[in-house]
């Protein structure tokens, strides 16, 4: 077996060691971002009570995408809002939330495929007035905070809610993960 | 020919009257307005209309005035889909949005519903002001 020549050993190893320093330079000596797993361990909880659907909603044509009301967990809740994640069918995720029961159940929400979760985002709006918008959104493990414009939500349970006002894109952060940008789009249709 | 012809007219006088006793459903002008014939009429008890297809960047309404209780629009994939309401005098009553699928109860309001593809899928469809009696 042929030897490699010392000269060319010494380079090699003089070039990894500058792009280290350039690479721990510019990140500030911290390790660079990771990619997200895309991963919703809400959904591995074991079921509790506060997971229950209500019954009228199982009634409306959106439960025709559950895969199975018993898997539905319960996330958050913003005021008298509670929000759920239920697992669809043909591997998607919905992202519903419910108010009262029975015949003053208001309820309303979105159902999308796991396979678009980190490029498109998963993401319910209400429009509340002029240029003021509510968003909740599904969020992948990981990951902290939800912005937008300035207006921060924590993540509970894989579910930011946001704040109402300006609408624009959330901007998904923490843990050293990289930053999610998930475009919401147009919101009310062009006059 | 002539036959064809008479069928033809008798097709075009048939739809006329669908869209007559149905209301008609109307697409907005956020796009070139596809056919009305996209969507149908009726299904009782339940959907007061149904578009199998909603053109890309589109809203139907079959500019019903009436109390609304649950629309839904789909799209399938994870595309853009939304809802609104609008009054009698044009004014927004509620919006919402959301990806792939979205849905809305609507609780006593007296309002004309639409349901919105915000994207360029052609595979939206819709069922808008849905009947839970």
């Amino acid at each position: 077996m042929r030897k490699r020549p010392a000269g060319l050993a010494a380079a090699t190893a003089l070039l990894i060691a500058i792009a280290v320093a350039i690479v721990s330079a510019a990140t500030g000596g911290s390790p660079p971002p990771k990619a997200p797993s895309g991963k919703i361990s809400l959904l591995d909880k074991p079921q509790s009570l506060e997971d229950r659907l209500p019954s009228a909603l199982l009634e409306l044509p959106v439960a025709d995408h559950f895969v199975a009301p018993s898997a539905a967990r319960f996330a958050t809740a913003d005021g008298l809002r509670r929000f759920f994640l239920v697992p669809g069918r043909n591997q998607s995720i919905c992202l519903i939330y419910t108010s009262g029961s029975g015949s003053d159940l208001v309820s309303g929400g979105t159902c999308s495929p796991l396979a678009g979760f980190l490029g498109n985002g998963i993401y319910f709006s209400e429009v509340l007035g002029p240029d003021e918008v509510s968003v909740a959104l599904v969020v992948p493990d990981g990951y902290e905070r939800a912005e937008i414009n300035g207006r921060v939500a924590p993540v509970r349970n894989n579910v930011a809610i946001v704040p109402p006002g300006p609408p624009g894109p959330v901007r998904l952060s923490g843990n050293s993960l990289l930053q999610l940008t998930v475009d919401i789009g147009e919101q009310t249709p062009a006059e | 020919m002539k036959e064809q012809g008479r069928r033809l007219s008798r097709m075009r006088r048939t739809l006329a009257i669908l869209i007559v006793v149905f209301g008609g459903v109307s697409a907005s002008a956020l796009a070139t307005a596809p056919p009305a014939l996209a969507c149908s009429g009726v299904v009782y008890p339940r959907v007061r209309y149904h578009c199998n297809v909603v053109s890309p960047a589109t809203a139907y309404t079959n500019n019903v005035l009436s109390t609304k209780h649950y629309n839904e629009m789909y799209e399938g994939g994870s595309l853009p889909v939304g809802i609104y309401l609008l009054t009698s005098g044009g004014s927004q009553l509620h919006a919402v949005n959301g990806t792939g699928y979205v849905y809305k109860t609507f609780v006593s309001a007296t309002t004309r519903a639409y349901c919105w593809n915000r994207s360029t899928s052609q595979t939206s469809s819709a069922r808008c002001d849905y009947i839970n009696d």
